[in-house]
């Protein structure tokens, strides 16, 4: 296991930490923002790591002590999450993304390198103090593969090079090296800097990509020029009944674009009509490998949210939205908390919103490393201020969800959709798409790709011509092997199934499904001929192993299992019986669990299984990747 | 109330009950980790898995599952065993095969489900993930790689004691139960995790690799350690004193017990206990019938402890009445403590004060009897303890030494029996039967559960003698009888969960049950 595990605490470290009287009261204005107290445990927790550069015992018990919780509760919900930072990390972490398409494009190599570079295993830490490596899952910048975050910054394609430039900088400037915090590495992409981006999107043909290639579009000055916040505005002074926007989107045929594709209005009907506050909280957990469209639009566009959620939260009458954004995101989370400071100060969000005696806050909530802070009822688990524990349906969220109160939880690109929905009503939207599919998605793509990237198109498009028309086919004039289409967790698609000129496979959430796998949140993995899915497999499945969160026995352990009878396929040592019994392990956890990350790790395998069978029976004698000597285990 | 029916019987099920509960009042065998009748439900280790006519595509958990009115239920078949078999297959496929050096062997639901439901075939080629041997606290230490992450023990810390100690720890299949660095389990009521764990990751120390269970006797009794009087089942082998446990009884002590009283029993095969007697019976009832002769009433002083039977209190009685004894009573106090769910420990450190209560209809303390041993007036005192621990106090051991005749029954050594002149060794109260009424009044039945050591023997089998002996009794009695004598009460009414008569009950009221208000 790569991810840090927790028996036995080192000593050397202080006796008792306590904040400043100015944290404290910084910690109490977040507790404001909760209900409860313990909700901000993990908030907290990064402020330890702030004040102090590592969360630690004494940190722990302080931290327990000023919320009223148990040191257990604090250390159980600190040890769920791979992304605080530890007493025995160093002073830079190279955290080295390695779920699959960063693994096809290089990834392994520059954890060999690093490793070897700095003398330390995966994992470990140089005994100066100054660097660790580490093995992370899934950073969502998969277009930039091979990725490595330092610390907070992404550094985009990072090379040997890269690597060996970066250590010998710091080696060399010792102390007088800035501070962690204030460093910045060769390949650093500061957040004004525009992403490549299609044609498509520069163009304006679509929705919510308009605006992303502008210098300054982040800015509230940029989005009120472009008539930003006005559609809220209208409808915050306005006495308009808020069913009639539960219709609007209704009508618009708007479906979840964050991987189930439920349809939205019909989510919003459910929310429980009682007494109780209402939640809405927006899912920027952006973990699904492959998937990198949430990051652009948050870096990109951040009001754009900002008034998807002010127009959604008077649909659902909601007065309180929490943001909860994935750890591995501070660029995005210190963007979207100066975004919302700013619309404050402009008087759109607060007890007076518009001056209509309306009133929506927004609180940006952090998470700490975690895929299943992505399934609803997880990251309600973790903004409560727990381990990202998804709890038993019924009751669903809508009835009851966070704080026990309706909530409804929808994707980043979700809400962005809505302003524009009642802008410009239904049929403009359904203008793009497909009848069951109405509207654009902004499809991720990734790996054996000419022009990775993200893309907002109309929903329906045949993959093939996306992937070859659009996006310029497979880099050397490779042969198609196989397409993930909606995230890792959607089945995979075969060369012949993609390539049908009959009936082709669209991307649309009903043409996918009919052909066995899901839209799902539209991340496109392309994999050509060259690749092994042996390989493939065991990289994902390494991925939900780790992620899984451990409550309920099939996952818990059937994850563990399958990933390493692939582990086995893949690098020697499977028997030829067990090509079923992967099959037969993996089915064997659907259906019996609390989530369906069971479900996402099953079905997919079940499909590698059954539509590449040849490449496993191969491997039995002939593994793609013997075991090197040397190679770190995963 | 909802009617549903389970494999085809129709029963009620209460709408507040959970499936689960409801299959298991109705003798419906549901095997089951996490779900504790005790603590709220989890539904995390999903061998609850039934059919439901309500969702037929997929299974639902009982433990968290409400009914509803026309609910069909199934319980049995291959689908369900279908499921049992596949989720205790993942179960197994990292939880160490340690049975042999495992202390939950042989009452462990991990080996009982899998005997039960699966064909002792294993898939896995791979070496197993191991979460570590970690001490908890001064009294219990987790065999991390068969924890199964049920959460029973940190629900029972958060909800029941209330201290919150233990949490689960990592993720995936490194999670594990575990504490706080330096933040130790340790509360008075800490050891109830080990028996709640389903598996043996949770361990005693004070019982580790003592016995094996399967050759060992169990007693079902009740703990002389406080007025509380939880039921409990004494675990002996080969005669010796291994474990207590606690037993369910909803109007006591639910499904708990307090540490002290768990490991409050190594005294009894302690060094001090006294197993030797000094004088006999007939030499004993000779010299008090003289002193009784010669100096008439108030010249004999009886001390008894709040620990004695009800049984032996009666006699004491007896004795009392027929010689006009100056009585008083020797107990002991300790910390109480209430947890969180109100689960009480009592300050009361002795098992029958209330049973002093009701025979001798008052309680005084030892006041009396040491000013009449001191200015003279005593000239022989009759000391019935059964309190470890040298419970009398200085001031009384030195008035009692200027009483002429002193006869001390009692289980350990002491400066006051090493003085006596008769001494007769006394079986704990692990090692006698009879009857003691708890702090709420409830009269519940001991049980031997060793014999007593050398030539003790319960205070019962001493006083009966002695009363025989002074012709204060025709007979010597059963307990069953004394116990009719003493209270008035039908002996028949005190089942193994006890009986709270009322305080006018008469013989023929009707049985309160367990549970009743």
């Amino acid at each position: 296991m790569s991810h840090p595990v927790h028996t036995d605490f080192q000593p050397a470290i202080p006796k008792t930490r306590s904040f400043s009287e100015a944290v404290r009261a910084e910690l109490e204005q977040i507790c404001a923002r909760y209900p409860k107290r313990e909700a901000a445990l993990l908030p907290a927790l990064r402020l330890l790591e702030r004040e102090f550069g590592m969360v630690d015992p004494p940190g722990m018990i302080h931290v327990a002590d000023l919320l009223g919780v148990s040191p257990a509760k604090v250390f159980g919900v600190f040890s769920f999450y791979t992304h605080y930072r530890r007493p025995t990390d160093g002073q830079y972490v190279f955290q080295v993304c390695s779920t699959l398409s960063c693994a096809m494009g290089g990834s392994e190599g520059i954890t060999d390198h690093l490793c070897h570079k700095l003398g330390i295993p995966v994992g470990g830490t140089t005994a100066d103090g100054m660097f660790s490596v580490k093995k992370v899952e899934c950073l969502a910048n998969c277009d930039q593969a091979p990725t490595l975050q330092v610390n907070d910054d992404f550094v985009d394609r990072v090379t040997p090079a890269d690597c060996d430039r970066m250590i010998a900088e710091a080696r060399a400037a010792g102390p007088a090296f800035p501070a962690a915090k204030d460093y910045h590495p060769v390949g650093y992409r500061p957040p004004a800097q525009v992403y490549h981006l299609p044609e498509h999107a520069a163009k304006g043909k679509g929705m919510l990509l308009n605006h992303a290639l502008e210098a300054g579009s982040d800015t509230l000055a940029h989005y009120r020029a472009r008539g930003g916040y006005e559609t809220a505005r209208a409808l915050y002074q306005s006495e308009r009944p808020p069913e009639e926007i539960i219709d609007l989107v209704l009508q618009a045929g708007l479906r979840g674009r964050g991987g189930a594709g439920f349809p939205t209005g019909q989510k919003w009907k459910f929310l429980a009509k009682n007494d109780k506050p209402r939640y809405l909280v927006i899912n920027a957990d952006e973990s699904e490998p492959g998937t990198f469209k949430d990051k652009m639009l948050i870096d990109r566009d951040p009001h754009q949210l900002l008034e998807g959620i002010l127009v959604s939260a008077y649909a659902l009458r909601s007065q309180t939205s929490y943001i909860y954004i994935r750890g591995e995101f501070p660029e995005g989370f210190r963007t979207l908390a100066r975004a919302i400071d700013d619309a404050y100060a402009a008087g759109f969000l607060g007890a007076n919103a518009f001056e209509t005696g309306k009133r929506i806050d927004i609180t940006v909530h952090r998470g700490a490393g975690a895929y299943i802070c992505g399934e609803e009822t997880g990251l309600l688990s973790s903004l409560e201020g727990g381990r990202g524990h998804p709890k038993i349906k019924p009751p669903f969220p809508a009835v009851e969800g966070l704080f026990r109160c309706p909530t409804i939880v929808n994707n980043v690109e979700t809400i962005c959709a809505v302003t524009h929905i009642v802008k410009h009503g239904p049929q403009w939207f359904r203008q793009w798409g497909t009848e069951k599919s109405p509207g654009t998605k902004i499809f991720s793509i990734s790996g054996d790709v000419v022009r990775p990237g993200c893309y907002e198109i109309p929903l329906g498009m045949p993959l093939k011509d996306f992937i070859y028309d659009v996006c310029g086919g497979i880099p050397g004039g490779k042969k198609l092997k196989a397409v993930i289409p909606g995230g890792s967790s959607a089945p995979v698609l075969s060369a012949d199934e993609v390539l049908r000129a009959e009936n082709p496979i669209c991307l649309d959430f009903d043409s996918l499904a009919a052909n066995g796998s899901m839209l799902g949140s539209g991340a496109i993995i392309v994999i050509d001929e060259t690749r092994s899915m042996v390989d493939g497999l065991w990289n994902l499945l390494r991925f939900y192993a780790h992620e899984s969160c451990g409550q309920c026995t099939p996952c818990r352990e059937g994850t563990g299992w399958i990933s390493k009878i692939a582990g086995r396929f893949a690098r020697g040592g499977a028997t030829a019986d067990e090509v079923d019994l992967l099959d037969e392990v993996a089915w064997g956890m659907v259906g019996r669990t609390i989530c369906v990350l069971a479900d996402a790790a099953a079905l997919p395998t079940r499909s590698f299984v059954k539509k590449f069978r040849k490449e496993f029976e191969d491997a039995v004698t002939a593994p793609p990747r013997p075991k090197a000597a040397g190679h770190q285990e995963h | 109330m909802p009617k549903i029916k389970v494999n085809g019987r129709e029963i009620d099920a209460p709408a507040d009950k959970v499936l689960l509960e409801t299959c298991l009042d109705h003798g419906i065998d549901v095997p089951h980790y996490c779900w504790h009748r005790g603590l709220s439900p989890h539904g995390n280790c999903r061998m609850c898995l039934v059919k439901l006519s309500t969702n037929p595509r997929k299974p639902e958990i009982a433990c968290m599952t409400r009914p509803s009115e026309g609910m069909e239920v199934t319980t049995e078949g291959p689908e369900i065993d279908g499921h049992r078999k596949a989720v205790l297959e993942y179960m197994l496929v990292n939880h160490p095969l340690d049975c042999p050096i495992c202390d939950k062997a042989g009452e462990c639901d991990l080996q009982d489900f899998t005997f039960k439901y699966r064909d002792g075939v294993s898939r896995t080629k791979d070496p197993r993930e191991t979460k570590g041997t970690v001490d908890l606290g001064p009294n219990v230490k987790i065999w991390g790689s068969r924890c199964i992450a049920c959460t029973r023990c940190v629900r029972f810390c958060e909800e029941i004691a209330g201290t919150s100690e233990l949490s689960l720890i990592n993720r995936g299949n490194h999670s594990v139960a575990g504490v706080h660095p330096g933040v130790t389990l340790d509360n008075p009521m800490s050891l109830n995790v080990v028996d709640i764990c389903p598996v043996g990751a949770l361990i005693d120390k004070n019982f580790l690799y003592q016995a094996r269970v399967w050759f060992a006797k169990k007693t079902e009794t009740v703990c002389g350690g406080c007025s509380k009087g939880c039921n409990v089942t004494v675990t002996t082998l080969s005669g010796h004193l291994k474990r207590i446990k606690p037993r369910t009884n909803p109007a006591v002590n639910q499904f708990w017990m307090c540490d002290a009283g768990r490991l409050g029993w190594r005294w009894v095969e302690g060094p001090d206990r006294l197993k030797v007697a000094r004088g006999s019976v007939a030499e004993a009832a000779s010299a008090l019938s003289a002193a009784f002769t010669q100096h008439g009433r108030g010249a004999i002083g009886i001390v008894a402890s709040s620990a004695q039977t009800t049984e032996s209190l009666h006699l004491l009685k007896q004795l009392a009445d027929a010689s006009g004894a100056v009585v008083g009573f020797v107990g002991a106090t300790g910390p109480e403590w209430t947890s969180k769910s109100g689960w009480r420990i009592e300050a009361d450190k002795s098992p029958n004060t209330a049973g002093i209560q009701r025979v001798f209809g008052a309680v005084p303390g030892l006041d009396a009897v040491q000013s009449a041993a001191a200015n003279g007036q005593l000239r022989a005192l009759v000391v019935v303890n059964g309190l470890p621990g040298a419970p009398f106090p200085e001031a009384f051991v030195t008035a009692a030494a200027s009483v002429p005749l002193r006869i001390v029954a009692d289980v350990q050594d002491s400066a006051l029996a090493q003085r006596a002149q008769v001494v007769w060794p006394l079986a704990a109260w692990l090692e006698e039967d009879g009857t003691w009424f708890n702090v709420d009044g409830r009269v519940q039945r001991i049980h031997a559960a060793l014999p007593p050591p050398g030539m003790a023997r319960a205070a019962t089998e001493w006083l009966g003698a002695l009363l025989l002996e002074l012709g204060v009794r025709a007979e010597t009695s059963s307990t069953s009888a004394l116990f009719a004598e003493a209270t008035g009460l039908e002996w028949d009414r005190v089942g193994g969960a006890g009986w709270a008569p009322s305080a006018s009950a008469q013989p023929g009221d009707a049985v309160a049950q367990p549970g009743a208000k």
